[in-house]
């Protein structure tokens, strides 16, 4: 253990690696995990939500009571079950994260074209003569992009942060990966002597979500029409 | 009647539409009749709730459904039923045969789109051209309704609710349809912006050999641009005929009543005289006359049997036992 120094600059773990290269190497599973498990949430959540709040009734009903069931579970719950059912690999968690996104894209993605559909100009486009999936893919989905958007910032965030809780309890990344859960769990033991093998990777957590809500922040200004100069 | 070539441009026959709510069926259109030549306006008046804009979606087979259901009648476009339609056909005919302006500007364009695009995406629905020919095209049409050519790329919200009731028009108009049908086109403008819009519809049908269908609730909108009027009442047609016919020659109390609720410039001074009562609630089915309650002229007979339309002069008809108490024919004043 050393602590940082111009040699290595965030100092070195108890078994002597730098870790500011794995903090590097880390940031590869963070953003991997995040982004990917929101990436499929958002596609199968948008996908279901839209058919949901478009045609309304059973199809709706039926939606909605499948995804408040998967809503109900706790994340660490499903990737407790996930790993549990086929083992402990990055892919798993990533599948059992997905699950979570899903769910809250179908709500908004509901909500949100419940509230469009019903406007003026979806009328008028019907009476233009467009076929209704053009009317949904042209002028339903584009007016429900916003939230959806700076949901999916926000929720890369948060699969980050989901995805460190798992690893700190060990049923994330498998154990030598340099994941920032893990590298986190593993310095707990040297906390008194060494917190900085800690710190660093609870900072690089912190840094990394931060920037993924200000840029959630930045994006829905510059998307909104309203506020374009 | 004046059968001779009448050239029809679309006939509505007995047209029933209802609602299907969780609280009991709304009977929004009882047996609709009218017929638009072409080249000629149609003024459907009545009040809020009435059936007006019912009326207008099922020419476009549109009624919203759910809960909307269309149980009978048939309404013809140049001879073929709208109703028996393709999905296909129907997505021929908006737009491009029919094409609709909604009553409120503000929220009848969509906002993450320019208005450039938004009339660019109906010629190129209807027409096989590229999108920079579409585009032109666009351009041109907004040179049409008076706004700048160079703000084809604006969004609406960049608009005032005058000029996006001018781009409304200017979608509706990029296919050159047949029939306009326009849903109170004027009622979310300011009376100056109202005058504007109102003679440019005008001149813009006139230029294009256009009928059409122009439901308000205002008579002097009415009186400005309509040949032909037909007042409504809870989902019938009560009296039709020339705009002279029903202005200056009304048959229905109705009508009477209506005007009778309008100042008028040689009574000024006096009180207006309302119609008493309310509209009679949609979701009962209506026995007899449904304006009897209201009528001062009503007998037994007027709640027993359902009044129809009879002509009462060449180009005039009316649905009423006792017309006779409020018509003047012609001539006689």
């Amino acid at each position: 253990m050393q602590w940082p120094s111009w040699e290595h600059p965030f100092g070195t773990d108890e078994l002597g690696r730098d870790i500011f290269i794995r903090i590097l190497y880390g940031a590869r599973y963070s953003l991997l995990i995040g982004c990917g498990s929101v990436l499929i949430g958002l596609v199968i959540g948008v996908i279901m939500g839209s058919i949901a709040g478009f045609y309304g009734g059973l199809v709706d009903q039926v939606i909605m009571r499948v995804n408040d069931m998967l809503y109900a579970i706790p994340n660490i719950m499903i990737a407790v079950v996930v790993v549990s059912l086929f083992g402990t690999s990055t892919f798993n968690l990533l599948l059992a994260l997905c699950v979570t996104c899903a769910t809250s894209f179908v709500r908004i993605a509901r909500a949100s074209v419940m509230t469009i559909r019903g406007q003026e100009y979806i009328e008028s486009a019907y009476a233009m003569g467009l076929p209704t999936w053009k009317v949904i893919l042209k002028h339903i989905i584009p007016n429900c992009l916003s939230p959806i958007i700076v949901q999916v910032t926000l929720l890369i965030g948060s699969m980050i942060i989901a995805a460190s809780s798992l690893s700190f309890l060990g049923i994330g990344v498998p154990s030598p990966a340099p994941e920032w859960g893990a590298m986190l769990s593993s310095g707990r033991s040297q906390i008194r002597n060494a917190p900085y093998i800690c710190v660093i990777p609870g900072l690089a957590i912190m840094f990394t979500v931060l920037a993924l809500n200000l840029l959630g922040d930045g994006l829905r200004d510059a998307l909104d029409p309203k506020l374009k100069k | 009647m004046k059968e001779e070539n009448k050239d029809l441009l679309i006939q509505v026959k007995d047209l029933k539409v209802e609602y299907d709510t969780d609280a009991g069926v709304v009977y929004a259109v009882n047996g609709l009749n009218f017929e638009i030549e072409k080249k000629h306006t149609l003024g459907l008046v009545g009040e809020t709730g009435a059936g007006k804009t019912t009326t207008a979606l099922s020419i476009l087979n549109l009624v919203p459904n759910p809960p909307g259901v269309i149980t009978g009648g048939e309404v013809l476009l140049e001879g073929k039923n709208v109703f028996k339609m393709s999905v296909e056909e129907l997505e021929k005919l908006r737009g491009n045969e029919v094409a609709m302006i909604f009553q409120d500007p503000m929220t009848a364009l969509n906002p993450v789109m320019t208005v450039g695009e938004q009339i660019a995406e109906s010629v190129l629905l209807h027409n096989s051209i590229s999108e920079a020919e579409a585009m032109e095209r666009a351009k041109e049409m907004l040179k049409m309704v008076g706004i700048s050519e160079n703000r084809s790329s604006d969004y609406p919200h960049q608009f005032s609710g005058g000029m996006r009731q001018r781009v409304v028009i200017a979608i509706a108009l990029a296919c050159k349809p047949k029939l306009l049908i326009a849903d109170e086109p004027t009622t979310a403008l300011d009376v100056t912006i109202q005058a504007q819009v109102l003679a440019l519809i005008q001149d813009l049908i006139a230029k294009n050999d256009m009928a059409l269908l122009l439901i308000t609730h205002d008579l002097g909108v009415v009186a400005e641009i309509c040949d032909d009027v037909a007042v409504v009442y809870s989902g019938q047609i009560v009296e039709k005929g020339t705009a002279d016919d029903v202005f200056n020659h009304k048959a229905h109390p109705y009508t009477e009543g209506l005007f009778n609720s309008l100042p008028n410039l040689r009574k000024r001074g006096e009180d207006l005289e309302p119609i008493k009562g309310m509209m009679p609630n949609p979701m009962e089915k209506i026995v007899g006359c449904s304006f009897a309650p209201r009528c001062q002229y009503a007998t037994d007979q007027c709640f027993k049997e359902i009044p129809t339309l009879q002509g009462i002069a060449q180009t005039h008809s009316v649905a009423c036992f006792h017309y006779d108490a409020v018509f003047s024919p012609k001539g006689s004043n």
